[in-house]
């Protein structure tokens, strides 16, 4: 019993950081029925930018707000001027360009920085906590999953309170009447894909002071777990993709646990591949209907 | 005479593999610009077939025949069929999904299915399949089975079901207003184009001798939806010359400055992105 | 000559409704295409010509009512097995094979019937060579026989609507169905489209036609039924629905009005 709480513990802290790369996956997907392949990639390179930056001697959290905006603002360039125009071009244009996207940046990164892990000079507060007899606790593991939390708070309030974020729940209801009552559609778009790259630079900060280790890939797996995140909580839902991201974090947690770990990598896509077939709407997501 | 033999040899592998890539990329050409569906977990087939020829010409094929070639045309037979099985019942389920959701639920599957094959004890598991019989595999047969695949291919777009496939690519409700069912015309598209990559994972067996559970992730997948892209995604001729480009380019450049070979994903990559912009068609124009 | 018993129509829908979710969008409606012709759907936007369109295409299953075509109940049945029995349609934005030519375009319906395997190993040939030189006949049927080799997409617009039809044509239908076939016509092309109609009528087909076009309609329809509100409010020659009140209220309200 109390492994099972140990292990459900510890992949909290592992699923934190997929809810986080899964948030910008379900709001992107949201206003523009897209899936940015390349999202996971914002991911890393927020970890990349961070240490980059710090290495400069620039302080932490200046090295941290430049990363996100400095990722924000590609993320945004990128749908400006690499998604935006092939909206037309047939089916599948966008999602090759995502791909081709994701490839570019990975090895990018690969030729500046190296194709070997590099050592992520910042961690979180060390030392573990001691819960009841059986169970430790890392301190890390909380910080992370208290920043997620704390940040999907916000950013809940945000989407119901403030202007903009009404704006972005109406253009993923209707983007023709939002446009209708005149809702920027394109800077709310930017919007989106700029408060997504966001978090996701956060969840790749996060994962560089958690396990001291960042490389060109690191996006690649996480970010596609994150897209189950999404499609498994809801797309288009903030707390779909923040409860998707625990539920896969815990998921592969037990499996590791109970000796599976062989199994681990397979777990997100088989989750991935039963809710698109089944429940594409996901737990928290509505039935979309289609009007002929 | 000596010089001779020697530039068969270095030649030999990179022509076998450029037969392989195309082979897997007539496969997807079928599957993408034919019928329309974006199949991301491609390459899996490519892993089944070669694990399958793995299997039977280590245990069963010398049992039937002492003949080396008719063992490699028996291994390929099998590959073709066992990928196209498999095929034919993953996309059943799968046909219903729009086209996103289609592209990421043939990736969930690829990866599925290859955390399975690392983790049964007769296909080596993690550590893969090793000391695959090579059957005398050599660049004129797969250039043989390409060119025959090819012309078959060719001749299957001026078809009846070809014009079919073509046209579900193009507006399947149309088609349905004709009397004719897009399942059936996606269904037999997508068993026939992974079943040819399943070929080629055969013919890599024999090639390499070995077979690793990797070659089915997602990977390689993308790395023959790039030669596809590529070389045009409505051409069959396209996927071809895609294919040398993706395995001529490393070649060459493995004699330039080391750094120039590590970047050629990148040179991939943004070649992808500038034909996305521009010519979405791809390097040939018009369709097969 | 083809003799229709008594009892068996072309096509008839028997007190059809139509719901979706709350809304009724057809009501308890019956309507019969007794014998080949020309016959017109019109109505003010959101009557429901386009819900009885799906409903006899087999998009939708009504439910309550029967659909019956050429003596068989069709209610249930998808839309590609109704085409297969002869009725097809064509669409409001025009759906043409966009990377296929002309000629292609109009192989399609018939490629159903070909065998790839037979082509594959060449044999018996002769039938695809018999099924193109019929789709060249549909091709010169419509004149559109110059433009054989063109992809279907460069056609001008009035031309591509045309293909369309030539298109459904090589099904050789018994009913088909146009949904706003002079939609973005200028008039010269719809003086081609209607010359056109009235020519494929001799083939023994019926045509069921939804217009927003009235002087169109009144041209080429011997038999015009009006919807509104998801039921049939006039039916009959042009020169008595428009004069019948009860059409010019629904188009109008309930003010005097002169309709075209």
């Amino acid at each position: 019993m109390y492994d099972f709480l140990q292990y459900l513990l510890d992949g909290l802290a592992i699923g934190s950081v997929y809810s986080l790369i899964a948030v910008g996956y379900s709001l992107v997907f949201g206003v523009l029925r897209m899936v940015n392949f390349a999202h996971g990639e914002f991911f890393m390179l927020g970890a990349y930018l961070f240490m980059f930056f710090f290495n400069l001697k620039i302080p932490l959290w200046i090295s941290f707000v430049l990363s996100a905006l400095f990722v924000g603002m590609l993320s945004v360039g990128m749908e400006r001027f690499l998604y935006k125009p092939l909206r037309k071009s047939g089916r599948f244009a966008p999602l090759i360009m995502a791909v081709g996207l994701s490839l570019f940046l990975q090895n990018f990164v690969q030729i500046i920085f190296s194709p070997n892990p590099q050592s992520f000079t910042v961690s979180l507060p060390e030392g573990i906590i001691q819960w009841g007899e059986d169970i430790l606790i890392r301190k890390k593991d909380i910080y992370i999953f208290a920043i997620t939390l704390v940040l999907t708070f916000v950013f809940d309030a945000f989407i119901r309170f403030t202007s903009f974020g009404r704006a972005i729940r109406a253009v993923s209801m209707h983007p023709q009447a939002a446009m209708l009552v005149g809702i920027p559609f394109n800077r709310i778009i930017s919007i989106t894909f700029f408060l997504g790259a966001v978090m996701a630079v956060v969840g790749g900060v996060m994962q560089g002071m958690s396990t001291n280790q960042i490389w060109p890939f690191m996006g690649v797996h996480s970010g596609l777990k994150a897209f189950a995140a999404a499609v498994l909580g809801g797309t288009g839902e903030l707390w779909g993709a923040v409860l998707g991201g625990f539920f896969i974090g815990i998921s592969e947690s037990l499996l590791v646990g109970y000796d599976l770990s062989m199994y681990k990598d397979g777990l997100a896509y088989l989750i991935l591949v039963v809710f698109l077939l089944y429940r594409p709407q996901g737990i928290l997501g509505k039935k979309l209907t289609v009007k002929v | 005479m000596m010089f001779l033999q020697d530039t068969y040899d270095y030649f030999s592998l990179p022509l076998m593999l450029l037969g392989i890539y195309s082979l897997m990329a007539m496969g997807l050409q079928l599957i993408l610009g034919g019928a329309g569906l974006l199949s991301l977990g491609h390459a899996i087939f490519f892993c089944i077939g070669g694990y399958t020829s793995a299997i039977i010409s280590s245990t069963y094929l010398p049992l039937i025949t002492d003949s080396n070639l008719l063992q490699l045309i028996l291994s390929a037979l099998c590959a073709f069929l066992v990928s196209g099985f498999f095929a034919f019942f993953m996309i059943i389920p799968c046909l219903r999904l729009k086209e996103n959701y289609f592209a990421m639920a043939t990736l969930a599957l690829g990866e599925v299915l290859s955390t399975v094959i690392k983790n049964l004890d007769f296909t080596g598991g993690i550590r893969g399949f090793k000391d695959i019989p090579s059957l005398d595999i050599n660049p004129l047969i797969v250039g043989l089975i390409v060119l025959i695949v090819y012309l078959v291919l060719r001749r299957f777009y001026k078809s009846s079901m070809g014009y079919i496939i073509r046209s579900t690519r193009d507006d399947d409700i149309a088609l349905q207003s004709l009397g004719i069912s897009h399942f059936k015309s996606q269904i037999i598209a997508f068993t026939l184009g992974s079943a040819i990559a399943g070929m080629g994972g055969g013919f890599y067996a024999h090639t390499i001798q070995f077979m690793s559970p990797e070659e089915g992730s997602f990977n390689r997948s993308i790395e023959i939806l790039l030669a596809v892209v590529i070389g045009g995604m409505n051409s069959l001729t396209g996927s071809l010359i895609g294919s040398l480009v993706i395995v001529a380019i490393p070649e060459i450049l493995r004699f330039g400055p080391s750094e120039i070979a590590q970047n050629r994903n990148v040179f991939f990559a943004s070649a992808v992105i500038l034909l996305m912009l521009f010519r979405p068609k791809g390097l040939i124009k018009h369709g097969s | 000559m083809v003799l229709n018993t008594p009892q068996t129509s072309i096509f008839s829908l028997q007190n059809i409704t139509v719901q979706f979710g709350g809304l009724t969008a057809i009501d308890n409606l019956s309507f019969e295409i007794p014998t080949p012709g020309i016959y017109g759907l019109i109505g003010p936007n959101g009557a429901g010509k386009t819900t009885i369109f799906n409903v006899m295409t087999g998009i939708y299953t009504p439910q309550k009512g029967d659909v019956v075509f050429l003596g068989s109940k069709v209610t249930d049945l998808k839309p590609y097995l109704m085409a297969r029995m002869g009725l097809t349609r064509t669409f409001q934005n025009i759906r043409l094979f966009e990377s296929l030519t002309v000629l292609e375009n109009v192989f399609i319906p018939k490629a159903r019937l070909l065998s790839t395997l037979k082509y594959l190993f060449f044999i018996e040939t002769d039938n695809y060579k018999k099924t193109i030189e019929f789709c060249r006949e549909i091709l010169n049927f419509v004149g559109l026989s110059h433009y054989e080799n063109r992809p279907a997409s460069s056609l001008p617009y009035g031309d591509q609507r045309k293909l369309e039809i030539a298109r459904a044509l090589a099904l050789e239908p018994k009913l088909l169905l146009l949904d706003e076939p002079a939609a973005g016509m200028n008039p010269s092309e719809k003086k081609e489209l209607g010359q056109l109609l009235d020519k494929i009528i001799l083939k023994d087909l019926s045509i069921l036609v939804i217009e927003h076009d009235m002087r169109f309609m009144m041209n080429h329809c011997p038999r015009i039924t009006v919807l509104d509100h998801g039921k049939i409010i006039s039916e009959g020659a042009p020169s008595h629905i428009q004069n019948d009140p009860a059409v010019i209220e629904a188009y109008l309200g309930k003010s005097m009005g002169d309709l075209p």
